[in-house]
């Protein structure tokens, strides 16, 4: 390319110049009217000086100082920032840039951030700002005539809330406007009345604290927690409430989950986005993948939407919505037949056997037409002598053909003789994985459950095998290719004739007529994937999220997911593996913050409840449920929820001890403990004979029973009104006795529950104090009766971390916190003061009942031998606290000295140490080093103790009790483990064991965390995080009972599901389930499509959907994405205003109109609330809805199992996920005109 | 010319996940008040789409950018001095609000101050410049992630020039993320179309600036800009753009848009 040169002469170009000579002219005379220097060419004018104008952005520039902060914000991000202030005001943000160095050959983690963060600092001073407590009109006036009149705050509170006409008064107000300034003292003497007065009367199992996600903000979420473990209140999970929980990680994994940090993506040599759209939901973690494709790996994505992970893509394979376990069976059967059965891979076989349960044997039980697999052959089944022999597995040596029963699973991990050998040492024993031994060995069919196409028979496929000991087995290996339909020759069944076969489930063919991917990209993708692991000795990874975890059955989705990553020897590998990001956040310093959450160091046990059937409950939602439980069966099964509604299996998983149930009786536990006393009988023999005499019952057996509702709900750090509440409208209409634009009609008789007690009226407004804490008015505050006012995350100190990254950072106050506002810290401690004042008068000390599931990582996961289910209401056993039924304690309570304690640490923490995942640590010094930092609490109920008065007093606490960031406590946990593994493990944590990380440290700059017991991988000598390291490199078992990691699951209700083994399970069919119209209908009414709700590009959940700087960038209103095809169904143009109405509401929103959505599928992302731009629907007539008000949650009966094995209680381990997705709604095009 | 040193931003657009970042730090460093409402000296753009303010990469319509006349030399686009000098009055090839959007904000305060009444408070949009209610209708973003598909798309004057090639259909679905800020033009035709003389480049480092004293509002550059970066401060009325963050760049600070991205 010839460049232009006006410099050349005429002959090859023009001579310099301008326009023509007048202008030459006119700017050569302007060298004589200005003092400034032309250029020979003319072309350009230099000036000296004349910037003074400039000072205007340098003015916007300077400030004063700049704090490091962060957003305690459900998102994982963990970002540190920067707030700049300038004359004491939040100026902007902008990223931290400190972060440790990952080293070489790597990129950065900084500058960690995205739009949604950048926005925040718009909310310090903006007009939704909660700037006052403010208390609804209608009760304060109420509140303050029974106060004069009356005298007392307790006697005021109960005066209104007892009289069912001015009850119902102010309950209908809520959410409709009319709230009124009232004083801090004034707001928190309602609050601690309200309190005060329900655990007199109902019990504290009635007050329950909703405060999600920890780690975005360990103080501000512990702090509340502290003040209901302290009082006895009931803290709602979050984590299987938000159907981010995946069940399948406990079934599989024994663990809550546990999943890579974002550097180790860098690590994989082949990557599949699967239902996570990394750019949207991992924002400052997205560059890793981008850059890693530099490095040469491969990027899959599977989407049904073009999402926007796919520009990165290589392939893109567009999956039908929850369809996703059909092709991740078929790249399953792939892999087995080509990397397992054709040929044998070395690094997959050695790894399959020491790694997993695929050798361990299974007994067949017979049928009436043949065999199904039964349980687990236990050494007990083997007639062996010793301890825990049911929790023992057995393998067959290969070597040998005897049986053996190999270290590491259950039964050694408790008890004196497996001491040491809990451990997954194989010593000569070669687990044999297979009992084929050829076309003329020994084999049964087995039946497999199906769900592919309603009403298709059961698969019949041979499995090889054996008799040992008197039982039929066989392998879990030889079922999982009976499953995945990888035939060997000579075995009986019905196979598939090739990849080809669309009618045989389990090929690639077969997954093409559910999920529309071609079979061969199927195959392709599937091969490349186990190839790759091969090569790369475990490198390939799945980064999965909400789009493949939301459903109904997403349990079953992963663990297809999971039977590729674990054949293929990829977990506990660095860059492989499952990477399953959706909600989680890790508390790293884990120890420190359960401690200070529960109030553990004064009493314990604490109530933890699970949120989904909490609300199933208690918005009623069991009470349009108009499917038997049995509807999850496979027909293989023994017919166990047979005539039962899911509201009846949950009172059976109550009452069994199996997941814990509050408000637990239908009596107030202080009164059941004075009852028992008087009756002289202990708790454990009291409350069993009255339960089987039935003079007591379980309060979820009656849900509806007036004693039975909880009466006061806190909600703080979170939005459930316009977030978070699946089945939104019924929350308003039996929660809070609002105005709803519910829909559906109660099951008619014939189909309710069968156990659980019917009452013809559904009560209205259980609720009698809906309290918030928030900075920003959401429909939670709009809906409360008292809202206070909170410091923002610029306004305080508190800790954050996450998985996403290795480090723990700080919040700082930029500034105080201003108006009235105050951090969730001092809100608490302020309403603990309230409170513990009224109780003088009201409370006392009194002795509580507090029943406990049976609970994870204890003994009691050895309360169900086998799995096999037995019912102490049924007569099948007798009720026995800890084992057939909830543990019982009985815990004293000093209400008086509530905020004593909630100020200091308590003297358990010395006696009792600090226990986390069957660890306890001894904190002595600790406690001392804590009291020398912070000082000590001088006279009341907590003289001499360690304070934890301030926010930054609590974050010294967390992080000196936690293996993460105290190396004391990490090595003396790994030896604690040690003696009961007996492999070497404090090696990895020896490197920091004097380091121990302050408040101070962290304050400077985030800092790594150390390698500790806490967690299941090491990040010795600066390695990036990768899940179950440890297990695989020193030998430590899973929590699992084989120890290992499960593809087959034998309890009883899995068999009763057809889920024993991974297998396809669709989307519900709502259309059967509930007479919605089937997908696809196109009526009067409008088109009716799959409503998905994934996470949303310009918010956090709820928030910053209402920030004005995400608003302008996004359409300013709710939106729901549309394919052309079904706009064009019913006559919508992009930005048209619609609604979205089915059974359980109506929504309004306008319509984008995209080619990257799938025809029969909408989107409206998450979380939408209904302040901002939401017209009146024309349906109802009402304000038009959240993204929630047309889902419910619907209870899968599995997620419910509970002591057995991996499948005991934790808080937020396990437990039914308030699952959303599988919905559908008729969308049509409604009048343009709205109204307000 | 006496330029010595020229600073330049390279974006990589393969890498860029379209996340805003870049746009939301630079507006609230520089951009959130008044006047300036609809600025954004930083903006992302999903292509194929319409970009900010609509359609401003369509030079036969909007005019910007310089000309390469028959004898090579350059010449504005919008016309040469005695055009300027005759439309200085009058020049209707410019962006109006609608192009770029009217900006809005929301009645917040009525979520905590509405009396008791029969519906759920909502906060309803209201016009940044009219102060009234307003539909919302366009904004600088407004087609992010393909959003009105192929009814908006088709406007995109680039998308024109090549749609054998790009479709508008699902699974043939493609878009990138551009992001964008002022150029800092070698030959700012921004800075040649100034009657005021207002607009300048600094020789140690090449950034091209307003001088906010000398400005008159006359907007010449807007027009004369073929990236459409320079915006009109309805409130003061002068003219202002990118700065290239100088205040942070002449200590050894990066851009706060480059600081950001993620």
């Amino acid at each position: 390319m010839t460049r232009y040169d006006p410099r050349e002469n005429s002959e090859t170009g023009p001579a310099p110049g301008m326009d023509g000579p007048v202008s030459e002219v006119l700017l050569r005379t302007r060298r004589f009217l200005r003092p400034q220097e032309v250029s020979e060419d003319l072309r350009t004018v230099h000036r000296v000086g004349g910037r003074e104008a400039d000072v205007f952005y340098r003015d916007r520039w300077s400030h004063d100082k700049v704090v490091r902060s962060t957003h305690g914000v459900n998102c994982t991000g963990s970002c540190s920032w920067k707030v700049y202030v300038k004359d004491g005001i939040i100026t902007w943000e902008g990223q931290q840039t400190d972060y440790p160095s990952v080293g070489p050959d790597s990129p950065e983690y900084e500058p960690r951030g995205c739009p949604r963060g950048a926005a925040f600092s718009w909310y310090t001073y903006s007009p939704t700002r909660v700037r006052y407590p403010y208390v609804r009109g209608v009760l304060l006036e109420m509140y303050r005539e029974a106060r004069e009149r009356l005298g007392d705050p307790v006697r005021a509170w109960a005066d209104i809330v007892e009289d069912p006409e001015r009850a119902a008064r102010y309950k209908r107000a809520r959410g409709k406007g009319g709230l009124v300034r009232a004083s801090w003292e004034e707001a928190l003497e309602i609050a601690a009345a309200a309190h005060v007065h329900t655990i007199a009367e109902h019990g504290p199992d009635r007050v329950a604290g909703f405060s999600p996600i920890p780690a975005m903000s360990m103080v501000s979420q512990a702090i509340g927690s502290r003040f209901y473990g302290l009082i006895g209140g009931s803290m709602l999970s979050f984590y299987d409430f938000y159907a981010d929980l995946p069940v399948a990680s406990p079934q599989v994994f024994g663990d809550q989950t546990d999943v890579p940090e974002s550097g180790d993506w860098w690590n994989a040599g082949y990557l599949i986005m699967w239902g996570s759209n990394v750019p949207v939901t991992r924002t400052p973690d997205a560059h890793w993948m981008a850059e890693a494709r530099y490095r040469g790996q491969k990027v899959v994505v599977v989407s049904p939407d073009y999402a926007d992970n796919t520009k990165f893509a290589d392939e893109w394979l567009a999956a039908r919505p929850g369809s996703d376990g059909a092709l991740a069976m078929a790249m399953g059967h792939v892999v087995l037949r080509e990397f397992f059965v054709e040929r044998t891979t070395p690094y997959f076989d050695d790894y399959v056997r020491r790694y997993t349960d695929l050798p361990f044997l299974v007994r067949l039980e017979e049928t009436d037409d043949g065999h199904r697999a039964g349980k687990f052959l236990t050494a007990h089944d083997l007639g062996e002598e010793g301890e825990n022999t049911a929790f023992k597995t057995v393998v067959l040596d290969e070597t040998t053909g005897e049986p053996v029963v190999p270290n590491g699973s259950l039964g050694f991990r408790y008890g004196e003789e497996g001491e040491g050998e809990w451990n997954l040492e194989l010593g000569d024993t070669t687990p044999g994985l297979t009992l084929y031994e050829g076309p003329d060995g020994e084999a049964v069919e087995v039946h497999l459950a199906r769900f592919d196409t309603e009403d298709a028979p059961p698969s019949r496929r041979g499995v090889p095998v054996r008799r040992v000991g008197g039982h039929l087995v066989t392998t879990v290996y030889d079922l999982l290719l009976a499953q995945y339909g990888v035939g060997r020759e000579g075995l009986p069944g019905s196979w598939p004739t090739g990849y080809d076969d669309p009618d045989e489930p389990g090929t690639p063919a077969w997954q093409e007529t559910f999920t529309g991917v071609p079979a061969a990209r199927a195959e392709r993708i599937g091969r490349e994937f186990a190839a790759n692991a091969d090569e790369s000795k475990g490198r390939s990874m799945i980064i999965m999220g909400a789009g493949t975890n939301h459903w109904f059955h997403s349990d079953t989705i992963y663990r297809t997911f999971l039977t590729l990553t674990t054949l293929t020897g990829c977990q506990g590998v660095n860059g492989g593996g499952w990477a399953h990001y959706v909600g989680q956040e890790k508390t790293r310093p884990l120890t420190g913050y359960n401690q200070m959450a529960s109030a553990g160091d004064w009493s314990r046990p604490p109530r933890q409840m699970v949120q989904t059937a909490f609300w199933y409950l208690h918005s009623d939602q069991y009470r349009y449920d108009r499917f038997s439980a049995d509807q999850v069966s496979s027909g293989l099964g023994k017919g166990l929820f047979k005539g039962m509604s899911t509201a009846d299996v949950i009172a059976q998983s109550a009452r069994m001890g199996w997941m814990p149930s509050y408000p637990t009786f239908d009596r107030n536990p202080l009164d059941l403990a004075e009852d028992a006393r008087e009756a002289g009988l202990p708790i454990t023999e009291y409350v069993p004979r009255e339960l089987k005499e039935e003079r007591l019952r379980f309060a979820c057996e009656d849900p509806d029973g007036p004693k039975n509702a909880p009466r006061v709900l806190t909600v703080w750090r979170a939005n459930l009104l316009g977030s978070s509440a699946k089945g939104n409208e019924y929350f308003l209409k039996h929660l809070l006795g609002t105005d709803s634009s519910l829909r559906a009609e109660e099951a008619p008789p014939g189909q309710r529950p069968r156990d659980v007690v019917w009452r013809e009226e559904a009560p209205q407004g259980k609720l009698d104090l809906l309290l918030s804490l928030d900075f920003r008015m959401t429909s939670t505050t709009v809906f409360s009766d008292v809202v206070l006012p909170a410091a923002t995350w610029y306004e305080k100190h508190d800790l954050n971390s996450t998985d996403m990254h290795p480090f723990v950072h700080p919040f700082n106050p930029a500034i105080s916190p201003p108006w009235q506002a105050r951090t969730d810290f001092d809100a608490f401690h302020g309403l603990a003061h309230a409170f513990s004042e009224l109780a003088v008068d009201h409370l006392g000390t009194r002795r509580d009942v507090v029943a406990v599931p049976l609970t994870h990582d204890t003994p009691d996961a050895m309360a169900t031998p086998n799995g096999t289910v037995r019912d102490w209401k049924t007569g099948e056993c007798e009720p026995v606290p800890g084992v057939t039924m909830p543990r019982l304690v009985e815990v004293e309570r000093d209400y008086t000295a509530i905020a004593a304690k909630l100020g200091a640490l308590g003297p358990l923490a010395d006696e009792l140490g600090v226990t986390t995942k069957g660890i306890t640590y001894n904190v002595d010094k600790e406690i001392d080093h804590l009291g020398r930092v912070n000082g000590t609490v001088r006279g009341g109920p907590a003289d001499g103790r360690p304070a934890l008065e301030r926010d930054s007093q609590m974050c010294e606490a967390i992080l000196a009790f936690s293996g993460t960031t105290n190396g004391r406590l990490a090595t003396q946990g790994f030896h604690t483990l040690e003696k009961r593994v007996g492999t070497e493990l404090a090696d990895l944590s020896a490197e920091s064991e004097g380091k121990q990380i302050t408040f101070a440290d962290v304050r400077v700059a985030p800092v790594s965390v150390l390698t500790s017991p806490e967690w299941s991988g090491s990040e010795s000598g600066g390695r990036r995080y990768s899940p179950f390291t440890i297990n695989v490199e020193r030998k430590k078992p899973w929590h699992t009972l084989t120890g290992r990691q499960h593809f087959f699951l034998d309890h009883d209700w899995m068999t009763e599901a057809g889920e024993n083994l991974p297998v396809f399970r669709p989307p519900l069919n709502m259309h059967r389930l509930f007479e919605e119209p089937e997908v696809g209908d196109n009526g009067e009414l409008g088109v009716t499509v799959r409503y998905l709700t994934p996470h949303n590009k310009w918010s956090i959940h709820s928030e910053y959907q209402d920030n004005l700087l995400m608003l302008s960038l996004s359409r300013g209103g709710p939106a729901i994405w549309m394919s052309g095809a079904d706009a064009d169904r019913i006559g919508v143009r992009d930005n048209e205003w619609i609604e979205a109405v089915n059974r359980n509401g109506v929504v309004v929103a306008r319509a984008i109109v995209s080619h990257r959505m799938p025809e029969g599928t909408v989107y409206m992302h998450h979380a939408q609330d209904r302040l901002i731009d939401v017209p009146r629907a024309e349906t109802s007539g009402k304000r038009g809805g959240i993204h929630n008000s047309i889902t419910r949650l619907l209870v899968k009966p599995t997620h419910l199992i509970g002591g057995y094995a991996q499948f005991s209680y934790a808080f937020n381990y396990i437990g039914p996920t308030g699952n959303q997705r599988d919905e559908v709604t008729v969308i049509r095009r409604r009048s343009q005109e709205v109204e307000y | 010319m006496k330029l010595m040193a020229q600073m330049a931003m390279v974006m990589n657009l393969d890498k860029c996940i379209g996340c805003h970042t870049c746009s939301v730090t630079c507006k609230q460093t520089w951009t959130n008040r008044a006047g300036m409402e609809y600025v954004w000296f930083n903006n992302v753009e999903t292509r194929p789409g319409q970009g900010y303010p609509r359609t401003y990469e369509d030079q036969d319509k909007w005019k910007g950018g310089w000309v390469r006349k028959p004898n090579g030399r350059l010449s504005l686009r919008s016309g040469g001095r005695l055009k300027n000098l005759t439309t200085i009055f009058a020049n209707p090839t410019m962006p109006g609000i609608d192009d770029y959007y009217e900006p809005w904000t929301y009645d917040y305060q009525t979520l905590t101050n509405a009396p008791l009444q029969e519906h759920t408070p909502v906060a309803r949009p209201k016009s940044l410049i009219s102060g009234r209610d307003m539909a919302i209708r366009w904004s600088a973003n407004w087609d992010d992630n393909l959003a009105g598909g192929p009814e908006l798309a088709q406007n995109d004057p680039v998308l024109r020039k090549v749609s054998d090639k790009v479709k508008l259909e699902f699974e043939q679905s493609f878009m990138f993320y551009l992001p964008r800020i002022c150029e800092h033009c070698l030959n700012p035709s921004c800075a040649a179309a100034c009657p005021a003389g207002a607009i300048y480049k600094r020789s140690e480092d090449g950034i091209v600036l307003v001088d906010q004293d000398t400005c008159r509002g006359w907007r010449k550059c807007v027009t004369a800009c073929p990236y459409k970066k320079i915006y009109f401060n309805h409130r003061t009325g002068k003219a202002e753009k990118c700065t290239f963050c100088y205040p942070r760049i002449e200590v050894g600070m990066p851009t706060v848009c480059a600081e950001t991205c993620v």
